[in-house]
């Protein structure tokens, strides 16, 4: 019996010897550093439009913007962003405003994001169970004629818990997306209320409260002159 | 008689700690503050994790295990899953802008297209979870070595684990805190190793969930029984 559950113990150790080999390989594949092109998944924010003409404009850097990592010991070795970020100041900005192109001529306002900081942490170098990642970028506001209105920073944050078969691609996608998300949420709820946003609202609101009645006026003006005209024409 | 010795304590070890194992300890406790729930076929609830802080971190595994709970104990009352509700209402239940109290989600309520899509799922109630769970204790150790002949693990670990949640339920019509369930959960696990390591886990989430599930349905179902408060 002894020597039966001694074959089978060394037939299980064989087994876990492979398996231990397969393991050792997983981490020692987990520790290289790796190169992440973010996939955003990014919702269409649930807000009210207002009433504004906004064209967003993606710089070149920002359109090419990947995070390139210098220290050779830590986790990424880069980061795609770019693609990711368009699409959620694309999705944020065309459900909160009327995008526009640049040159329409009924432009009332130029979005240009600009990213400021990126930064991570992996389980490695933490030693907690999570992908972390801080996002910053800056965005100008320019009125029509393309002179300044505002600069409005935003930071965003996102972290993913480390889960059994996660690879760090995957956690670094997820927590990127975290931190998109975040700055999305506040661009969606927050673009509103931006005290200059706000006045440059109010000030289009009251111009379209007029626009009828200052027509309404020149009709009556007009109409006015008509009659004297025709009045004058009877005498 | 070396192999027989070896053997004979790893059986013990195995024993003893298949004893004690998954041994949870689990209290829950509830507080009613409205006697009436009301619902009609189709109505919806939703229940969610609360991620505020980089600190208040709740495992979206348990607010699924709670919302599947809620989902088998409860009848004609549709459990919208959390990632579901979050998507279709972004951005106002993220991490950052998600409502703290009734009276905010009164506030996010008065942005017009929210309000219509809450109207149209028919959603009636809010089931919010917050807290973790964390090891609080370890113990023991043990080795393992790999060599061309094979491998293995010698030793002995014990840890224990703690589950604290608290759910709050919000009426949705009247903006109120209409109940609140808490469940703290405590289970120590253990692992063997003779060779090969048996681990006896003790599942303190799953066991959190199992408990406050229940607990939940039966707050729903008004199946709650003697010794609920009541405010009225």
């Amino acid at each position: 019996m002894i020597a039966t559950n001694h074959k089978l113990s060394l037939g299980l150790v064989k087994k876990l010897a492979i398996r231990w080999l397969g393991l050792v390989s997983l981490v020692i594949l987990a520790g290289c550093s790796t190169k992440v092109t973010v996939d955003a998944d990014i919702p269409r924010p649930l807000v009210e439009k207002v009433p504004l003409n906004v064209h967003v404009k993606f710089t070149d850097e920002f359109r090419n913007h990947v995070y390139e990592e210098n220290e050779k010991k830590r986790s990424l070795s880069s980061l795609d962003l770019a693609q990711a970020q368009m699409q959620m100041f694309s999705a944020v900005f065309s459900t909160l405003t009327n995008l526009v192109s640049a040159d329409d001529p009924s432009k009332d306002l130029t979005v240009v994001p600009e990213v400021l900081d990126f930064q991570y942490t992996a389980p490695n170098e933490t030693k907690l169970k999570q992908y972390e990642i801080f996002l910053k970028y800056r965005i100008k506001l320019l009125k029509s004629d393309d002179s300044s209105l505002a600069d409005w920073v935003v930071k965003g944050y996102g972290k993913t818990p480390t889960a059994l078969l996660t690879s760090a691609p995957q956690a670094f996608n997820s927590a990127a997306n975290v931190a998109l998300r975040d700055v999305g949420a506040q661009l969606a709820t927050r673009f509103p209320g931006q005290r200059k946003i706000k006045a440059m609202i109010a000030s289009k609101t009251e111009q379209k409260e007029q626009a009828p009645l200052a027509a309404s006026v020149e009709n009556q003006q007009e109409n006015g002159y008509a009659q004297q005209t025709e009045g004058n024409q009877d005498d | 008689m070396i192999n027989s010795k070896i053997f004979l304590r790893a059986s013990l070890a195995v024993t003893l700690a298949g004893i004690a194992a998954g041994c949870t300890t689990i209290n829950v406790d509830q507080v009613r503050l409205k006697d009436t729930l009301e619902w009609e076929q189709g109505d919806a609830m939703v229940v969610l994790g609360r991620h505020q802080t980089p600190e208040i971190q709740t495992e979206a595994s348990l607010v699924a295990c709670i919302g599947g709970k809620l989902r088998a104990g409860t009848k004609n009352i549709k459990i919208i899953p959390e990632p579901e509700f979050v998507n279709a209402f972004y951005p106002w239940f993220e991490a950052r802008t998600a409502p703290l109290r009734p009276k905010k989600l009164q506030k996010v309520l008065k942005v017009p297209p929210v309000a219509q899509k809450l109207k149209a799922m028919r959603i009636k109630y809010f089931v919010w979870v917050e807290g973790s769970t964390e090891r609080t204790a370890s113990a023991g150790s043990m080795s393992c070595s790999i060599g061309p002949g094979g491998g293995g693990c010698f030793g002995f670990g014990t840890w224990e684990d703690t589950s604290d949640y608290e759910t709050t339920i919000w009426d949705v019509a009247t903006f109120e805190e209409v109940g609140r369930v808490s469940t703290e959960a405590v289970g120590t696990s253990y692992m063997p190793a003779f060779v090969v390591p048996i681990p006896l886990l003790a599942q303190v989430e799953g066991d959190a969930c199992k408990g406050m599930g229940r607990q939940l349905v039966r707050f729903f179902n008004k199946t709650d029984g003697d010794g609920l408060k009541i405010r009225k």
